[in-house]
């Protein structure tokens, strides 16, 4: 071969041998990438609450879950496999009733009461079934009525309420009241974490931030934080009546929670509760200690809805909180 | 195709490893990573009346 063509000869090869290595590596990273996608999408099913709702015939609850309508709820129309209307023999049964807080993270299992149902059998000694009856947008009154019309039915020992501060509280009259109005402008809903902020922030603004007096005029004056209180009367007498215990779990607004300005609201609640003899259970200092707030969120401009993390060490304070008490020692129904 | 299955086989280390390369590496990425979790819905679909 002359010299010329040998040379070009070589130059061609090791385009060859480039365009390989580039292939090798693409087809590579397509592989990686493929993989990754349907190992982590199999994982969460992100439809698992998407057309889950349906207006209820009680006027009190006014919207319940469909039935059965993904795989993930239930034939009584709660988030969880199918449980026995009975009791079954040797079992605690635990009926927790919220709202999104609540019922969100229970399709993945990985919501707090899912947790706990996991966690407690090793501290109770004998079987736990831990029924989740929240539904996104319940506030109080609606919790207690789907306890008192579905859950009773179950034949709880113990009921936990997943309380959030927006179930007793309209944050959006709340910042139309106190005129922080652009917090609210175009905004979905009050559990926006931008709404909770700026009305911080209007209140730092006016040099007037006294979280008390915010409550005093702004919160405890509400007709839904009145409604809320007159749901805890009604949840009170259906214990005394029914004989099962309470644990209301106070989630907070996952702002800063050094300087919170909705302290007032867990100090007052939590008085209120023990006026009513329900126990309660603040995540305030619990989700404090946890460091970074961020985190607990599930996802940045939500202040309301606690990630899985969040889930995690709820579950792990209502775990230390029931084993320090042991409530399922008290005599059986 | 008979030209390029026989340039692949001839130079199977040319491209054999770079793509067993990067998946080690993608798969080294992965289990470092943090695991992905789910991110709950901003909105709920209530029915209105």
């Amino acid at each position: 071969m002359p010299y010329s063509r040998a040379v070009v000869a070589t130059a061609r090869a090791r385009r060859v041998k480039i365009a390989l290595v580039g292939i090798g590596a693409a087809v590579g990273v397509a592989l990686a990438a493929a993989g990754l996608y349907l190992s982590r999408a199999t994982r969460y099913d992100s439809h698992a609450y998407d057309g889950i709702y349906r207006e209820s015939a009680d006027p009190v609850l006014r919207v319940e879950l469909i039935p059965r309508v993904n795989q993930y709820i239930n034939a009584d129309g709660f988030f969880g496999r199918d449980y026995a209307r009975a009791k079954p023999p040797d079992t605690w049964r635990i009926v927790g009733v919220g709202d999104s807080v609540t019922m969100y993270y229970a399709a993945e299992q990985l919501g707090y009461l899912s947790l706990l149902e996991r966690s407690l059998p090793a501290a109770v000694g004998r079987d736990v079934e831990v029924l989740n009856l929240a539904v996104a947008s319940y506030e109080t009154p609606q919790q207690v009525r789907s306890l008192a019309t579905r859950g009773l039915r179950y034949e709880p020992d113990f009921v936990v309420v997943g309380y959030c501060v927006n179930d007793g509280t309209d944050f959006v009259q709340l910042a139309r009241a106190i005129g922080a109005t652009a917090a609210i402008e175009g905004r979905w809903a009050d559990d926006n974490l931008e709404v909770h902020e700026r009305i911080r922030d209007a209140l730092i603004a006016r040099e007037a931030l006294d979280p008390q007096r915010l409550f005093d005029e702004h919160i405890r004056p509400q007709r839904k934080w009145q409604e809320s209180l007159a749901a805890f009367d009604e949840l009170q007498s259906l214990a005394a009546r029914e004989g099962f215990a309470v644990l209301v779990v106070l989630f907070p607004s996952l702002l800063a929670l050094d300087d919170y300005f909705l302290a007032p609201l867990h100090r007052s609640l939590l008085a209120e509760l023990d006026r009513r003899g329900l126990a309660a259970l603040d995540l305030w200092p619990v989700f404090r200690e946890a460091g970074s707030v961020v985190a607990l969120r599930t996802s940045p401009g939500d202040s309301i809805h606690p990630s899985a993390e969040g889930h995690r060490i709820a579950a792990l304070a209502i775990e230390r909180w029931l084993r320090a008490r042991r409530p399922w020692k008290q005599a059986a129904r | 195709m008979s030209a390029a299955w026989t340039l692949l086989r001839e130079h199977w280390r040319w491209w054999l490893v770079p793509l067993l390369l990067t998946l080690l590496i993608g798969a080294a990425l992965a289990a470092l990573a943090p695991d992905p979790e789910p991110t709950m819905p901003l909105h709920y679909d209530l029915p209105t009346r």
